[in-house]
């Protein structure tokens, strides 16, 4: 296997204030090759946001964060990368996604400004060719009549189409990895689906690796190629998209697969109530003793209790599904 | 398709094809009422030499307190001055301190606000010394400042900007702390663009709205305390002819000849006016939520 585009090793992040320290990453790593679509997914604040803030270093400065592991892109480690680089780095080989289109583009800049702004920037294009770019652009994010809207404000725009602009705004000077934060939960079903078509269709011609935040294991299952769950700061399960919907092993995957609606069981079958994960997310305050999510696990011994499992694959056939479980839930199931 | 709409779509049509400044007088009718109007003051103020056939500053003793006639269209005051060609030497005046005003506070506030929003420490310094300056009322400060200095039109600009100042910091920085915090900050961050840019295209422009809007009515206010500041005898130099000199000059003789305060009294108002129109009309204009509207 060649060196991956983008990799994240043991990344450990937290942020200090006046009430405390909060370890919001605990650990986490994951790759990203070229070309592949990477899902994460997890809870309200398990630290997907973070992750990406801190691959782009964007987080707030020391003191204020403490931040150790290492982010590297093309072998390059960001986190030592000068601010320089790291200014060429972003909007250019790496850009981001944010999840609130409504508020993620300047209201008194139009569209096309916006985006001839980051080809200015980074492609060095003259005010003319950037503009001329911006339409293909918008053509490429699939907006009707590009010419005239690239003249427009943000506020003329619908939300989907104001996603579809960031989209443009990150795919315009052909990034190598693109880093989508929740790009559709503030969107309406039937855009969400258009705008995951749209990432996907552009993944496949322009070779860009997506890093897809989501906590909607519907989106994953239909684009992602592989999925990381976490969990409390901390990645609890890895494995390929077919893989981990075919076998979850930690419980809170189980959990998370659970508590999805499934379309195919026939309506006329009684449905009840969708199972949901007991208890809540555990503060991040102080060091983990054992595993997380321990208080809300059903199967949890002892050990879980006291002592923080080790990543490692489930079972010996395919060593790329590997969770952090004392009692996988196979073990669990075969006692 | 509703008949209302397609008259709509009609009505949308025929003022396309109208030309642009017939379309834009409809559309900021107020805009535009304030800006002729502001533009025949100006216009009066910088051909005020051309225009009047008397010298604002020669006396006549023989002409004094004269009601309106051919020679003195405006009359003429305790000295025998002519009024007219006072007030339209005034207007010189009391636009020059008005704009200056507003530009200067304006420009430090941008500068010194969005610096504060963007540095702890900045921030801290700059703004305990503003609500020090703050304390002091407007003025005392203007009266104090003129009194130390040579009453000259310029220490009269400096001390009516000062006491303005703190305030347009004061909004700058509050806008800017929102600003900075907005998605779309972060997402420039995350596109590469260095802080200077940031500031430049996207912070000061999310400001301009609000700050030229904040900008014209401390022109108009500026007016008014010019004439405030001259009137108590603290303001312009006596022998400069400021509408707040010749109203002063005329307070005494309120009874004998009217004309004295009224002409340059009006002249304030409506120049006063006329800001307050513009500043309302850019806010309108410059919005791009309401600058499409029909
Ligand atoms: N600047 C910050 N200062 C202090 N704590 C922070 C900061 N940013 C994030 N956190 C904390 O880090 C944790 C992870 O937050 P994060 O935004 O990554 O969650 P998330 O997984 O993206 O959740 P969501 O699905 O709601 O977006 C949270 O507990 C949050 O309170
Ligand atoms: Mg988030």
């Amino acid at each position: 296997m060649s060196t991956p585009l983008l990799e994240v090793t043991d990344l450990h992040l937290a942020f200090a204030s006046r009430e405390g320290v909060t370890r919001a990453l605990e650990g986490v790593s994951w790759q990203l090759n070229a070309g592949e679509m990477l899902g994460i997914v997890g809870e309200s604040g398990c630290g997907k946001s973070v992750t990406a803030m801190a691959v782009l270093r964007l987080l707030p400065a020391p003191p204020t964060t403490h931040i150790s592991g290492a982010i590297r892109f093309r072998g390059e480690n960001l986190l030592q990368a000068s601010e320089a680089r790291l200014q060429e780095i972003r909007g250019n080989e790496i850009s981001m996604i944010f999840q609130d289109p409504m508020t993620s583009v300047n209201p008194v800049l139009t569209i096309g400004e916006q985006i001839a702004e980051v080809l200015m920037l980074h492609q060095k294009l003259a005010r003319r060719a950037a503009w001329a770019r911006a339409v293909e652009l918008l053509d490429l994010v699939n907006i009707p009549d590009p010419q005239r809207r690239v003249h427009e404000y943000p506020h003329q725009f619908s939300g989907g189409m104001r996603q579809r602009a960031m989209i443009a705004i990150a795919l315009a000077c052909k990034p190598d990895v693109l880093i989508a934060d929740e790009p559709t939960t503030a969107l309406d079903v039937t855009i969400q689906a258009q705008i995951m078509e749209l990432l996907d269709r552009l993944r496949r011609e322009t070779g860009t690796a997506i890093v897809l935040i989501t906590h909607d294991l519907g989106v994953v299952a239909e684009s992602c190629d592989r999925v990381v769950v976490m969990y409390a700061g901390a990645k609890v399960e890895e494995a390929a998209t077919n893989e981990l919907f075919a076998r979850p092993s930690h419980p809170y995957t189980r959990g998370l697969l659970d508590a999805m609606p499934r379309l195919d069981t026939p309506l006329t079958e009684p449905r009840g109530r969708l199972p949901e994960i007991p208890g809540m997310v555990p503060s991040l305050r102080g060091a983990a003793v054992g595993c997380r999510f321990a208080p809300r696990c059903a199967l949890a011994i002892d050990r879980c209790r006291s002592e923080v499992p080790p990543f490692a694959p489930i079972d010996g056939a395919n060593p790329t599904h590997r969770a952090a479980c004392w009692r996988t839930v196979c073990e669990a199931i075969a006692e | 398709m509703d008949l209302s709409l397609e008259r709509l779509e009609q009505r949308i049509a025929r003022q396309a094809n109208q030309p642009r400044a017939l379309r834009f007088a409809r559309r900021h009718p107020l805009l535009v009422l304030g800006l002729v109007l502001l533009a025949i003051v100006v216009f009066l103020a910088i051909f005020a030499p051309w225009l009047c056939a008397n010298d604002p500053t020669e006396m006549n003793v023989i002409a004094r307190l004269k009601p309106s006639s051919a020679e003195h269209v405006f009359g003429t005051d305790a000295m025998g001055r002519d009024i007219f060609s006072r007030t339209l030497h005034g207007a010189r005046v009391s636009l020059l301190v008005g704009f200056c005003v507003a530009l200067l506070s304006a420009a430090v506030g941008i500068v010194v606000g969005t610096v504060a929003g963007f540095s702890r420490w900045i921030d801290a310094i700059v703004m305990r010394f503003m609500d020090g300056m703050m304390a002091i009322p407007g003025i005392l400060l203007a009266v104090a400042l003129m009194t130390l200095t040579q009453a000259s039109v310029q220490t009269v600009i400096i001390a009516i900007a000062l006491p303005e100042i703190p305030r347009v910091v004061r909004l700058v920085r509050a806008l800017v702390l929102t600003i900075r915090e907005q998605p779309y900050i972060q997402a420039a961050h995350a596109c590469g663009t260095r802080l200077p840019r940031i500031l430049a295209r996207h912070v000061v422009p999310n400001l301009l709205t609000p700050l030229i809007v904040q900008a014209s009515f401390i022109c108009a206010s500026a007016m008014i305390f010019e004439a405030y500041l001259s009137f108590l005898g603290a303001g312009t130099p006596p022998e400069v002819p400021s509408w707040g000199n010749i109203m002063a000059d005329g307070r005494s003789v309120v009874q004998l000849a009217f004309g004295v305060i009224l002409y340059p009294g009006l002249f304030l108002g409506l120049t006063v006016l006329a800001v307050n129109l513009i500043g309302d009309g850019l806010r309108d204009l410059l919005d791009p939520r309401i600058a499409k509207k029909l």
